[in-house]
């Protein structure tokens, strides 16, 4: 931690002050009104195959580092997201981009975007995106970089589609980096921070009859619930966020910048269909099917430690959505020589988007792909 | 306490916030500060300087609380908005359906005073029902079991601010603020490190004290009943827009969960009969690496 100094210096004046909360708010005003851009995910990329809503994208080479390296000479690797928020936290903003720091360390880099599910997507379940349509945007990967085989990336319930995916069809994979990703659903119990693991509880305490009403409402999972179901989880924090929080912000446009995109970020909440969502709350959440080996993808329960490519397992260590033991227990069911961890002292959406992960788990993955493309 | 800060809420504060079952904190603070310079020895430069920043919160107080009164009258108000806006740091805004800030989302899809148009409209279709009751009761449970974590996490900060060396005796220190934990360093948007010590002890007691609530038997009672009669109350909504949508021809939601179901099926099946576009053909078993 640093301490920069008197946020009000020893010449500022109450005046000074009330200025810069003027300028704060005329700034507030033009991103309102949608004047300046707060764009996210710029990077350039070019959509290269799509299956229904769901596009695949391959980002465009960035003058690599290493001068002696070549563009694309690690991966490839491909990049999704769970259904819950979208895989644009990856690419934040220039100085907080996961996806550049790979792209410039010579990644030949892909990424998914499952689109907007509608109620005519309620009845998708784990078997379509983890199965069928992960195994189709592999294949158009392999075809776009002429590689046998394909590193992925899984963000959070992406990285238990990855996991299931590796699962059944190891073969096809150079490794897989499941990030901020939970396995076992019940092993917040293991977590000491009362602040972790409130998703956890939640959803142990419903009834599943319940769960399924809730669904069924709309045929989805809201995006506007989970959404505020996150917003719930530091409510001190989530106050202080949109007062002092932005009083703090006064005087520095590029800190405002960081945080209106970091707002565009949280508020972009597709639906989750509904088949996804209660195989995700009541087969994972309440059930813990997964590490019990009772989770099945496309008829055929899965079995982590059939598992049969590197794993480099990548966490937060102040997760409060992810506990730590949550997606530390991976290391119990994947095979010891294949696993890999990094811990990364950041939240949930901090190991993305922090600058401090940003010197972290960007060189750990370019290293772990280096070495795979050694082996 | 209960009646100081009643007390306080009635005789104003600096006016950020109309208090409710107990005063905003920020006014709390404000007028704590005043008092810690009225008794506080320093050089009337200092004194000049602490005055003034504190009259500049208490400016940014009111006006986010005229703000949040605005845009809780347009959203229609929730129960005890009393025509006024929260302060920034009320707790109550939480628990207000028409405050917005962090549950705005929440309490639209919870409240009744702030069903989303067109739902408004057709409130009195179920205004009537026994699920109206049922669900108004409910929320004020919810409300009750969250109201009572709020006041514990504001008598563990006011034990502990006046037991810590930054929050015992104030000084024009403790109003200070220092920048604290470079915001670069951690999530976008953290506010632990901002405005001084004595504001992050309020973060981590309050934080702690909900999470603490909202783990306990009697919140989770609530919430299930909050989500239930909720849902109760939706079922006699959807059914009575359901009739009025039959002579216009218009699918119901069942009908079309149900399309969507024939026809995932059928792509599932068409899938199991064909190859993938690039040779990836579907296999059925497993593959060892």
């Amino acid at each position: 931690m640093t301490r920069t100094g008197r946020w009000v210096t020893p010449a500022a004046s109450g005046e000074a002050l009330a200025g810069r909360l003027a300028a704060l708010a005329e700034a507030l005003r033009r991103a309102q009104a949608g004047e300046g851009g707060v764009e996210i995910a710029t990077t350039p990329k070019d959509e290269i195959a799509r299956r229904g809503k769901a596009r695949l994208y391959r980002y465009r080479p960035l003058p690599v580092a290493d001068d002696a390296r070549p563009a694309r000479s690690l991966g490839p690797m491909l990049i999704l997201h769970g259904l819950i928020g979208r895989q644009t936290i990856a690419d934040l903003e220039p100085g907080r981009s996961l996806v550049r720091r790979l792209l410039e360390g010579g990644v030949d880099l892909f990424v998914l975007d499952w689109g907007n599910p509608t109620r005519a997507d309620c009845a998708r379940d784990f078997t379509d995106y983890a199965e069928d349509d992960l195994g189709a945007f592999l294949a158009a990967v392999r075809s776009a970089s002429g590689a046998a085989r394909v590193a992925l990336l899984g963000i959070c319930e992406g990285g238990v589609f990855a996991l299931c995916h590796a699962a059944r069809h190891s073969a096809g994979l150079l490794g897989v980096v499941p990030v901020v990703t939970p396995v076992d659903f019940h092993a917040d119990r293991e977590d000491p921070d009362p602040r972790r693991g409130l998703l956890n509880v939640w959803v142990r305490s419903l009834p599943a009859g319940l769960i399924e009403r809730l669904i069924a409402e709309t045929g989805n999972l809201p995006g506007q619930l989970t959404g505020a179901i996150f917003q719930q989880l530091a409510p001190a924090r989530t106050l202080a966020k949109y007062s002092v929080g932005l009083a703090a912000l006064a005087g520095r446009p590029a800190r405002l910048a960081t945080f209106l995109r970091m707002e565009k970020w949280l508020a972009d909440r597709p639906d989750h269909p509904g088949a996804a969502a209660r195989e995700w709350l009541i087969g994972l959440y309440q059930e813990n099917r997964l590490v019990e080996g009772r989770f099945e993808i496309a008829g055929e329960p899965i079995d982590l430690g059939a598992i049969a490519c590197p794993v480099l397992n990548v966490f937060g260590t102040d997760d409060h959505i992810i506990p730590p033991p949550c997606a530390r227990a991976l290391a119990r069911h994947v095979r010891p020589g294949l696993y890999e961890e990094l811990r990364v002292p950041a939240g949930h959406v901090g190991v993305f988007v922090s600058r401090r992960a940003q010197g972290v788990v960007a060189p750990a993955i370019l290293d772990w792909l280096a070495r795979l493309g050694r082996r | 306490m209960a009646d100081e800060e009643q007390g306080r809420a009635a005789g104003g504060g600096t006016g950020s916030g109309t208090g409710g079952a107990f005063a905003d904190p920020l006014d709390m603070l404000i007028e704590s500060g005043r008092a810690a310079l009225a008794a506080t020895p320093m050089s009337p430069s200092l004194k000049a300087r602490c005055t003034e920043m504190l009259d500049a919160w208490a400016r940014f107080a009111a006006v986010y609380a005229e703000a949040a009164g605005r845009a809780s009258g347009a959203a229609g108000g929730g129960s005890g908005a009393e025509g006024g806006g929260r302060g920034p740091f009320d707790p109550l805004a939480w628990l207000d359906a028409g405050a917005g800030g962090g549950l705005g989302d929440l309490w639209a899809l919870f409240a009744g005073a702030a069903l989303p148009p067109p739902l408004a409209a057709l409130r009195h279709l179920v205004t009537g029902a026994r699920e109206w009751a049922n669900y108004a009761a409910a929320l004020e449970r919810f409300r009750l079991e969250l109201a009572a974590g709020w006041r514990r996490a504001w008598e563990r900060f006011a034990r502990e601010a006046v037991a810590s060396p930054a929050g015992g005796g104030a000084t024009a220190d403790t109003f200070e603020t220092g920048a604290g934990p470079d915001a670069a360093d951690g999530d976008p948007g953290d506010v632990g490190g901002a405005p001084g010590a004595l504001f992050g002890l309020w973060l981590r007691v309050a934080d702690e004290e909900l999470a603490r609530t909202m783990r306990s038997p009697g919140f989770l009672a609530a919430q299930e009943a909050l989500i239930r009669a909720r849902l109760d109350c939706m079922e006699v909504l959807r059914r009575a827009v359901a009739e009025i949508a039959v002579p216009f021809g218009l699918a119901s939601a069942a009908e079309v969960v149900e399309l969507a179901t024939r026809l995932h099926a059928l792509e599932r099946a068409v899938g199991h009969a064909a190859p993938r576009a690039g040779g990836d053909a579907r296999r059925r078993g497993r593959s060892r690496g």
